[in-house]
């Protein structure tokens, strides 16, 4: 292990080596005239907190509008999906291998893989496409160990970066994380304040490069900003007569499920056997842990080609809805769906057995309710090529509660316990894209976001690395 | 599956979690405090490397080259620690070399020749052809000539993406060929500055990678101990092109069979954006 440890900060330093001679290239100005798009996809930035920073002066001028975040609202799949940019194994570096009937990166040992493989040495293709992701070798652990102090040195670098790139590109894509570990380890009011900060620093490059660059940026998830319950999945199986277990055995009659208890998240993933499926969905809603579960439905014969059936259980109640390979959402009963606080079209007939809207039809009568985009974002949960391993049964927690599923050692567990993401709710799921150049309709699906800049769709898309 | 015991963590508990954060917030201040950047990253390499290094090679009085004769030119460093821009006056003996991270290189008479080993890994083939034109006790000057070929996207090829280059080439290689006169002047036997002046050219099929630029580094050395040295570095590079500024401090260690240094510097270009940069080498020497 030792050697392990010296070898990788061995291999660490000597990327500092090369990184220092890239940085002795001069970088000749290639296209003074245009202004230069800059992309910032900052991480866990909420709609609370962009608020808070715009009513104190920050971001004057900035078009902004909400970015609903997709399902499970978690950074690396909301990332990769996002950004088109390939198939992940799971929503989070834990999954399930059907193959192997077991899971992978498995609790502490995969947390704690999580920044060295996703940070430093085999950054997930998503971060490949980022021109900029931290300040070197450390940047991780610096980001998480205080994100208020690491951020002034994390900036120095992105503009010296994005004042030199910007010379022969017309756009670059950044990332910045410091807001979502603050709102995690500081509340609400620590990522105001760091926002504020960012809008000042942003100011004054501006005003050093005069009509040079444009701003953008996004988040890829929200964040509830509550301090929450840290509770067991496992336990809770338990608890509505589920057995949970690290396999899945078709012989074993009881009603069984692996839950995927990784970081810190509103939301659990689990697997279960097709028989069990409806069974722990139902079970499993009735805890006052969860919010709503749901499920794909695959076994439902009567929907018709092109249609998929899913289902969402609230307090042990189902509620089911269809959805069309063109995004047509087909509701069940929607008289029932008191609870979404829907604003159903006016032509529609709530009386009706059925409710069909079209893809955006749906996204504005549940936009601004406490569950945005509800259908599509528990449709595409299961169904989005951006998993291999999508779960059978996913779970959405209260902002006040939060999943994980193992003691940090020492003081682990007390720490970092002031907001969580990852739920469908409102929180959880409002993220940002706030722009000096692009203005917007109205609120943008996450999945819509390069359609929505296609500056940056052209630049992910030129950037393709060998 | 282990089914740990279910519990409810209430994060209001603020006796708990001020007592908590009381013994974990210094330890992690102090870490930082420390500057746990590339600098300690690279001081434990060097470190690792110099200790296996060693193994075999006792560094008993290693003495300062030269030191029996008064008459010798004193010692002074071979290389410089800022790529492309910095160099010394001075060559080594001929026979003589070194095999290292930054530097491999041997001299016959007046001519050294060498490479960047860390480049040639990744992928940036390079050479270094470096001439003695004048050598005195105090004086030494020499011409320094170097070929490198950046391959395309350069900046893609670092270790995960720890280190964002300013320096980006997309579509084609990049041919980087310095042209260093470098002069190395020692006011004492422990005090020395050297300077360079280098004209770097650069060609492309990228029409925006070809252009000339130029640079001045000074490089002050101060031998504290027989095989200890610290070093000031500054300098103006890439002028014509996007001047930047630079300093840097670092230290470097003389043995006679090991030798390495270790810095850290900041660059700021004339808009005032900033940047940090590590210097690292360890090397064997033969004589």
């Amino acid at each position: 292990m030792k050697t392990i440890v010296i070898l990788m900060l061995g291999l660490c330093a000597c990327d500092a080596s090369y990184g220092g001679f890239l940085g002795a290239v001069p970088v000749a100005d290639g296209h003074q005239e245009a202004p230069v798009q800059v992309y910032i996809g900052m991480d866990g930035v909420s709609r609370a907190a962009f608020e808070g920073a715009r009513s104190r002066g920050a971001f004057s001028g900035w078009n902004d509008t909400d970015l609903i975040a997709n399902f499970p609202a978690v950074s690396d799949y909301s990332w990769t999906r996002m950004l088109r940019t390939g198939t992940l194994h799971g929503y989070d570096l834990e999954y399930f291998d059907p193959e192997k009937n077991r899971l992978v990166n498995e609790g502490l040992q995969g947390v704690v893989e999580h920044p060295l493989r996703h940070g430093v040495l085999d950054p997930l293709p998503v971060y490949r496409k980022f021109d900029f992701m931290g300040d070197g070798t450390f940047w991780t652990v610096r980001g998480y160990s205080d994100p208020e102090a690491s951020l002034p040195p994390v900036l120095d670098e992105m503009f010296y970066v994005i004042a030199n790139r910007g010379r022969q590109q017309s756009a670059l894509l950044t990332y910045l994380m410091n807001v979502d570990v603050v709102s995690h380890q500081g509340g609400l009011p620590r990522a105001i304040a760091m926002l504020i900060e960012i809008d000042r620093r942003i100011t004054d490059f501006q005003e050093r490069h005069p009509n040079r660059f444009e701003f953008t940026f996004f988040s890829d998830h929200g964040n509830a900003h509550q301090q929450a319950a840290l509770v067991d999945p496992r336990v809770l199986l338990r608890q509505v007569g589920v057995q949970s277990t690290d396999a899945l055995d078709p012989s074993n009659a009881q009603v069984h499920a692996v839950p995927v208890v990784h970081v810190r998240v509103n939301f659990v993933a689990m697997h279960t056997l097709k028989r069990d499926i409806v069974a722990v969905g139902e079970r499993s809603s009735r805890h006052a842990w969860v919010d709503l579960s749901m499920a794909y439905l695959p076994d439902e014969s009567d929907v018709g080609a092109h249609w998929r059936r899913f289902a969402i259980w609230r307090k042990g109640e189902r509620f089911t809805f269809d959805r069309a390979d063109d995004g047509t959402i087909r509701v069940t009963n929607p008289a029932a769906w008191t609870w979404l606080k829907a604003q159903w079209p006016l032509h529609a007939m709530s009386d009706q057995p059925t409710l069909t809207l079209e893809s955006d039809a749906a996204f504005a009568a549940t936009v601004s309710g406490q569950y945005p985009d509800l259908f599509a974002r528990v449709a595409t949960a299961f169904t989005d090529p951006s998993i291999s391993t999508p779960a059978d049964v996913l779970l959405s927690m209260p902002d006040d509660v939060t999943s994980f599923g193992f003691h940090l050692p020492g003081a682990g567990d007390h720490l970092a316990v002031d907001g969580f993401h990852g739920a469908l709710t409102r929180g959880s799921s409002l993220g940002v894209l706030a722009s000096q150049s692009h203005s917007f309709s109205g609120p943008v699906r996450a999945d819509d976001l390069l359609e929505t800049l296609p500056a940056l769709q052209t630049k992910i898309s030129a950037t393709d690395k060998p | 599956m282990s089914e740990s015991v279910g519990f409810r963590f209430f994060a209001d508990d603020v006796s708990v979690r001020a007592s908590i954060q009381s013994r974990v917030k210094p330890a992690t201040r102090l870490a930082y405090d420390l500057q746990m950047t590339d600098l300690m990253v690279s001081m434990l390499a060097l470190i690792a490397l110099s200790a296996t290094a060693d193994v075999q090679v006792r560094l008993k009085d290693v003495a300062a080259p030269s030191q029996d004769t008064e008459t010798a030119p004193p010692p002074v460093a071979i290389n410089g620690s800022v790529p492309l821009w910095e160099y010394t006056g001075a060559i080594r003996d001929t026979g003589s070399g070194q095999v290292g991270w930054t530097d491999a290189q041997v001299a016959f008479g007046p001519v050294q020749i060498g490479t960047k080993p860390f480049l040639d890994l990744y992928g940036s083939y390079n050479a270094e052809l470096k001439l003695r034109l004048y050598e005195s006790e105090r004086l030494r000057a020499a011409f320094v000539f170097g070929v490198y070929r950046v391959p395309t996207a350069a900046e893609s090829r670092g270790i995960g993406n720890l280190h964002a280059s300013a320096f980006a080439n997309p579509y084609a290689p990049v041919w980087l060929l310095p042209f260093s006169f470098a002069k190395s002047f020692s006011f004492t036997r422990t005090v020395a500055l050297h300077w360079s002046s280098t004209a770097l050219y650069m060609a492309s099929d990228e029409a925006a990678q070809n252009h000339l630029s130029f640079g001045q580094t000074l490089f002050a050395e101060w031998r504290t101990a027989p095989v200890w040295a610290v070093r000031a570095h500054a300098g103006i590079t890439g002028v014509r092109v996007s001047p930047v500024m630079h300093g840097a401090l670092s230290f470097a260690y003389y043995g006679e069979y090991v030798q390495g240094n270790l810095g850290a510097g900041r660059r700021v270009d004339l808009a005032g954006e900033q940047s940090s940069f590590v210097m690292l080498d360890a090397a064997l020497v033969f004589q």
